[in-house]
């Protein structure tokens, strides 16, 4: 079993940004492995609301599509916050992204940047981003190589998933 | 302390219902002051009137005069959550069931963090006990659109239609009842 980490690190950074209401890529630390991604962390300098974070593939060098993601809900601002039970597909070499609707996201002025686009574009096609060099964002999540399960899904629900659930 | 149902945080989550909970620390509990914090009052004035210098795309031109209206803004205490932690759930787990559920988290992570140890890896410890779709959530999405726009879905079959509108429907009636869950230790 391997660990996996993706992005830069949640921490009290110099800065803030704006940019509520923005999906936002940070390209500094992509995903280590492939597997899923349980645990997520955030450090916002304002308190945020719909907060999503999630995984991006990159298609070409602006456009990206994201893989899946966790809606988190509020953020609390202030200190660095850990969200663990998740279950966030990632695959070695994607990037971490979040979008909140409102709140900013602690930054450092220095590092490789992020992507952005104005929207929630979680859940949608792949999209084309600006780019905000020589940025951090205060983001991290961690994960392992492979899921554990206890009991088939069959047997909670009584219901066999339809092929959209790729079962 | 103790923990709470997060409603912000709650959803169907590839099929299962998904809770947020979050674990807080008391006034006179020993580590309560690592997340009583002084923060940016998002209610006042000087906050909602906005910053007033140039943005471009969500980023202020000037930093240093950004930076400086932050700071003069007024400011408030909160008592942040230590931890949040997400369970997965058949939408046919009792009250009682996930009150259990909530106790056992709020114990096992908030031992750990009482005594300074690594909470990540106490979370990871607790049991799944169940199997969620293995669907990610765009392609939940596309279902659960499906179901609130036309009352149905093309791309599943009727029983995970069901199956999806149960786990919303508990969902929000766990939300109405989050108050019955807080749980303490």
């Amino acid at each position: 079993m391997t660990i996996i980490t993706i992005g830069p690190g949640a921490t009290d950074r110099a800065n803030s940004d704006s940019s509520a209401t923005y999906t936002e890529i940070d390209i500094n630390n992509s995903a280590s492995a492939s597997g899923y991604l349980n645990v997520m962390e955030l450090w916002y300098n304002t308190n945020a609301t719909g907060v999503k974070f999630g995984t991006f593939l990159a298609s070409s060098v602006n456009s990206y599509d994201d893989r899946d993601y966790e809606t988190l809900g509020s953020v609390a601002s202030g200190s660095k916050k850990t969200f663990t039970g998740l279950n966030c597909d990632v695959v070695v070499g994607d990037w971490p992204g979040v979008y909140s609707a409102t709140g900013k996201i602690e930054l450092d002025d220095s590092g490789s940047g992020y992507k952005y686009k104005s929207g929630d574009w979680f859940g949608q096609a792949v999209q084309i981003y600006s780019t905000n060099a020589e940025e951090t964002l205060s983001m991290h999540a961690t994960g392992l190589s492979y899921k554990i399960y206890n009991v088939a899904p069959a047997k909670i629900y009584g219901v066999v998933p339809a092929k959209v659930f790729g079962v | 302390m103790y923990a709470n149902i997060e409603p912000s945080g709650c959803s169907v989550r590839r099929g299962a219902v998904q809770l947020r909970i979050d674990l807080f620390m008391n006034e006179s509990d020993s580590r309560y002051l690592e997340h009583y914090v002084h923060v940016i009052d998002e209610n006042s004035a000087e906050y909602k009137s906005g910053y007033k210098g140039n943005v471009i795309d969500g980023e202020p031109v000037d930093k240093t005069a950004y930076n400086k209206w932050l700071e003069r803004l007024p400011k408030k205490w909160q008592n942040n959550s230590f931890h949040s932690h997400f369970i997965q759930i058949s939408p046919d787990t009792t009250d009682s069931e996930i009150k259990n559920l909530i106790q056992s988290v709020l114990d096992i992570i908030g031992s750990e963090y009482d005594k300074c140890g690594d909470t990540i890896q106490a979370a990871r410890q607790i049991s799944t006990s169940y199997k969620p779709f293995d669907v990610v959530a765009k392609e939940e999405k596309k279902v659960i659109d499906e179901l609130r726009e036309k009352g149905s879905s093309g791309l599943v079959d009727n029983n995970t239609c069901l199956l999806l509108t149960r786990s919303a429907l508990r969902v929000l009636d766990v939300i109405n009842k989050k108050d019955s869950f807080r749980t303490i230790k």
